[in-house]
């Protein structure tokens, strides 16, 4: 059984269905990014993994521990970080970070010390007075410094400035370093892209795709931009499967989106005076807007890793 | 004005909920002491010499104020009843308006409003029209109240039905004014909520003195209440009071529009510090938080207890000598009646305050729940049930302190003035208050886990429990069903003595509400607001 486990799990509010049938298996020291636009269910999976909604159906674990009967066990191997930062106004920084130390009994403080150090953070500043950011940093500080076996991190950046998302960056290379498991919902692709080993994504409650970034690729077109000595007819590179010519302005110059092998489009063009070819990778901004694209699911290859949903 | 009525109708919305519990409470009460009245003082020939030691004591001048004719219905009304109900009026609009203003910048919704194409004088002055609307809206269904049981047996008449409510609404509009302004200076909502209470207070004291001595009746002009006692019907409403309770209004309230220009959306015009060196105390479980949260107001509840059963316990000779004029109170109030059966109805009204106390803190549980930091709570190592009954445990604890001081306070009172008193008696009076407590904290266990944002009924089921015990001994109903209301199923002690089978029952229930309550919150989903 891996850090996170989860097998059909459900959840129905009334008569919405808000996670369908979710199978997930994140290993232990692994970063998974969890990934779906608003309402895709990315924050009931983290609450029914926190045990702070019931599944309607399935069960979910959390370091072997079922994650609804067992919340309590669960939770003393896990720290979260909630995508809103509602604290407690009328205390300061240091005495949430310590109202947590207590909550769960264990600390690492001098960790905490470069923590605060790390994000910039005065603790004695009233939460009142905080930016939304730096409320973010309270709660990042205490779930990083309880040096928890899962952390769970809603949105965790959501504020955060890029130099504070760097610190973000090197702190999860640290935990995972530890041999922390991470569990990391964002909007920020980037983000994922930089830290995540897997990757999961996430549509009107079903997980309709999951892998390495490299996976994830299979789906998406590579970019392939060409440079002609002379004016061409791009007539031959239209017709080859696969090939999709989405920018020729001048005829001397190229965009195509290439899916699948790249051998009968490298043939065509040695027939061709090319100048110059750049080739490169989707980024998985372009993934996920292949997925989310006409609000149509794509169908899953087999290179991919089996969708359980 | 695009969009000013909009504003309005949003407050309106918002505040419904409270709006419609105080117009029928205060309705009802008015109702209850208008037939009192015509109960307890049937006989005009007999009517003043009875009041006549009411009047006289210095004590309940002090919340009442001045009695200036006491011996009609319409008098009696506006100095023992409107006085106070100015003052809970005056209360309430000071609260309903902070959180209309300086509640909404805490949340952050102020800049939202105010990025609309709305001036802040417009967002200001919505906040105080729909408070306005709500208080004339109470204000008339106390006149319908009033009239429909005061003209019929010739106690009121309309136009006395009309000044009586305005010793209701003025209070309201003009604390209203100065909640606008606190709102303006301080930075946060609790802080302008303790200012406006502040300035109520130091009304009362103002006003204090020219009540109860003799020849300083000038001071009652250096207080709004002053103004408001000046009002006092059967006479006509004096000019020159209702002209200082106007020009006090427009003047709060241009302040209040001048300083919202000033000032930064979100800090007060009262300099602060957001810093300090970390304070650790009652920081390692959720009750304690919970408790080092709410000292403030609990300070306030313990002072407004003490304070009360201090002057019901100074009271004491006074009734007794007021009794003794009339066989009547001994018809109605039993046949033993003396210190010990005053002593009971005391107490009876410490039951309802700490009833009032244990959904408030109950409410405050469902607060952590509706703002999501529940969630961050029980994300920690911590059960439901332990955070549940931690809070219940709060609740219950701090309101069972409150009684056993008020209760004692009471002991204190009157043996202050030579009045013989058992403290024995008063320590289990003030125990007998935990079957109260019990179930008013099973039942907000109960709400928070089946209704949990519902938890405004918890005001109204113990406020259900006290008139229906009230309004049931005026209106005679049987015993039995009297009994349906705890503050009545339980013994009046000192009056009488400890009585295990209703205590019983009524802890019974109590704890029923709680184990259906926890064992639901154990199951359900946590739902913010």
């Amino acid at each position: 059984m891996g850090a996170i486990d989860t097998h059909g799990l459900t959840k129905w509010y009334g008569s919405t269905l808000a996670l369908d049938k979710l199978d997930l298996d994140v290993a232990t020291g692994e970063v998974y990014g969890f990934l779906g636009p608003n309402g895709a269910g990315k924050t009931t999976t983290i609450r029914l993994l926190l045990g702070i909604h019931r599944p309607t159906a399935g069960t979910a674990f959390l370091a072997g521990c079922d994650a609804w009967n067992d919340a309590v066990e669960a939770h003393r191997h896990t720290a979260f970080v909630a995508s809103e930062p509602t604290l407690w106004p009328a205390l300061t920084g240091a005495e949430i970070l310590e109202y947590f130390a207590n909550l769960r009994g264990t600390c690492d403080r001098e960790y905490r010390a470069r923590l605060i150090e790390r994000f910039d953070f005065d603790p004695n500043k009233k939460i009142r007075a905080l930016s939304k950011g730096n409320r973010q940093k309270v709660q990042l500080i205490a779930a990083f410094a309880t040096r928890a076996d899962v952390l769970i991190l809603d949105e965790p950046t959501s504020g955060l400035d890029p130099l504070m998302e760097a610190a973000f960056r090197t702190t999860v290379n640290e935990a995972r370093g530890g041999g922390q498991t991470i569990f990391l919902s964002s909007h920020v692709l980037s983000e994922v892209e930089l830290l995540c080993d897997r990757i999961g994504i996430l549509r009107a409650g079903r997980l309709i795709d999951q892998g390495t970034l490299a996976q994830l690729r299979h789906l998406s077109a590579r970019t392939v931009e060409v440079t002609f000595t002379a004016v061409v007819n791009l007539d031959g590179l239209r017709r080859l499967d696969g090939v999709e010519v989405a920018d020729a302005n001048d005829s001397t110059r190229a965009v195509l989106q290439v899916r699948g092998e790249m051998r009968p489009l490298l043939r065509a063009l040695a027939e061709l005076p090319v100048q110059a070819m750049d080739s490169r990778e989707p980024s998985l901004e372009e993934i996920f807007l292949v997925h989310y694209r006409d609000g149509t699911a794509p169908s899953l290859p087999a290179t991919s890793n089996p969708v359980r949903a | 004005m695009t969009g000013f009525g909009s504003m309005v109708r949003g407050r309106l919305r918002l505040n419904r909920t409270w709006w419609i519990v105080m117009t029928c409470f205060l309705a009802i009460v008015n109702i209850i002491q208008l037939q009192g009245y015509q109960s307890l003082f049937p006989s005009p020939l007999t009517r003043e010499a009875i009041l006549s030691g009411f009047a006289d004591n210095s004590a309940l001048r002090i919340f009442y104020g001045y009695p200036f004719d006491i011996s009609n219905a319409a008098g009696w009304m506006a100095w023992r009843n409107m006085s106070t109900i100015g003052m809970v009026m005056a209360l309430w609009a000071a609260f309903v308006t902070v959180g209309g203003l300086r509640g909404e910048e805490e949340a952050g919704r102020a800049e939202l409003t105010l990025s609309q194409p709305q001036s802040r004088v417009h967002w200001l002055a919505a906040v105080l029209v729909a408070v306005s609307i709500e208080t004339l809206v109470i204000g008339l269904v106390s006149i319908m109240a009033m009239a429909l049981v005061g003209i019929p047996q010739g106690l009121l008449s309309l136009t006395q039905c009309l000044e009586l409510s305005l010793q209701m609404i003025l209070p309201a509009l003009l604390f209203s004014a100065v909640a606008a302004v606190t709102s303006q200076l301080l930075g946060t909502a609790r802080g302008a909520r303790v200012a406006a209470a502040g300035v109520l207070a130091v009304a009362l004291l103002l006003r204090t003195p020219a009540d109860i001595g003799s020849g300083i009746t000038w001071l009652r002009w250096t207080s709004p209440l002053g103004w408001f006692e000046d009002l006092h019907p059967p006479a006509a409403p004096s000019i020159a009071a209702g002209g200082a309770i106007v020009v006090a209004f427009a003047v709060l309230v241009v302040v209040a529009t001048k300083m919202v220009t000033w000032r930064d959306i979100g800090v007060g015009l009262l300099p602060h510090s957001d810093s300090r060196k970390p304070r650790l105390w009652l920081l390692t479980t959720p009750w304690q938080a919970a408790l080092r949260d709410e000292i403030a107001p609990l300070s306030l509840w313990i002072l407004g207890a003490v304070a009360y059963g201090a002057l019901m316990g100074g009271l004491t000779r006074t009734v007794l000598e007021v009794v003794g004029k009339d066989s009547t109170f001994t018809h109605l109030l039993g046949s033993s009646l003396g210190v010990n059966a005053f002593i009971a109805a005391a107490v009876s009204l410490t039951e309802v305050i700490v009833a009032l106390l244990a959904v408030t803190m109950m409410v405050g549980a469902r607060g952590e729940e509706s703002s999501g930091r529940l969630e961050l709570l029980i994300a920690n190592p911590l059960s439901r049930t332990s955070w549940l009954l931690g809070a219940a445990s709060l609740a219950a604890g701090v309101a069972l302190v409150i009684a056993m001081l008020s209760t004692l306070a009471i002991w204190v009172g009157a043996v202050a003035i030579g009045q013989s008193l058992s403290l024995g008696s008063m320590l289990a009076a003030g125990v007998n208050c935990l079957p109260i407590i019990v179930i008013a904290v099973g039942f907000g266990m109960a709400v928070l886990a089946f209704a949990p944002r519902a938890v405004g009924i918890l005001y109204a089921g113990v406020a259900v429990a006290y008139l229906w015990d009230a309004l049931g001994t005026v209106l005679k109903f049987p015993s039995w069903l009297l009994e349906v209301s705890p503050f009545h199923a339980l013994a009046q002690i000192p009056a009488q003595d400890f009585a295990v089978l209703p205590a019983i029952a009524v802890t019974a229930v109590g704890v029923g509400l709680a184990a259906a309550g926890e064992a639901r919150f154990r199951a359900r989903d946590l739902v913010a607001a």
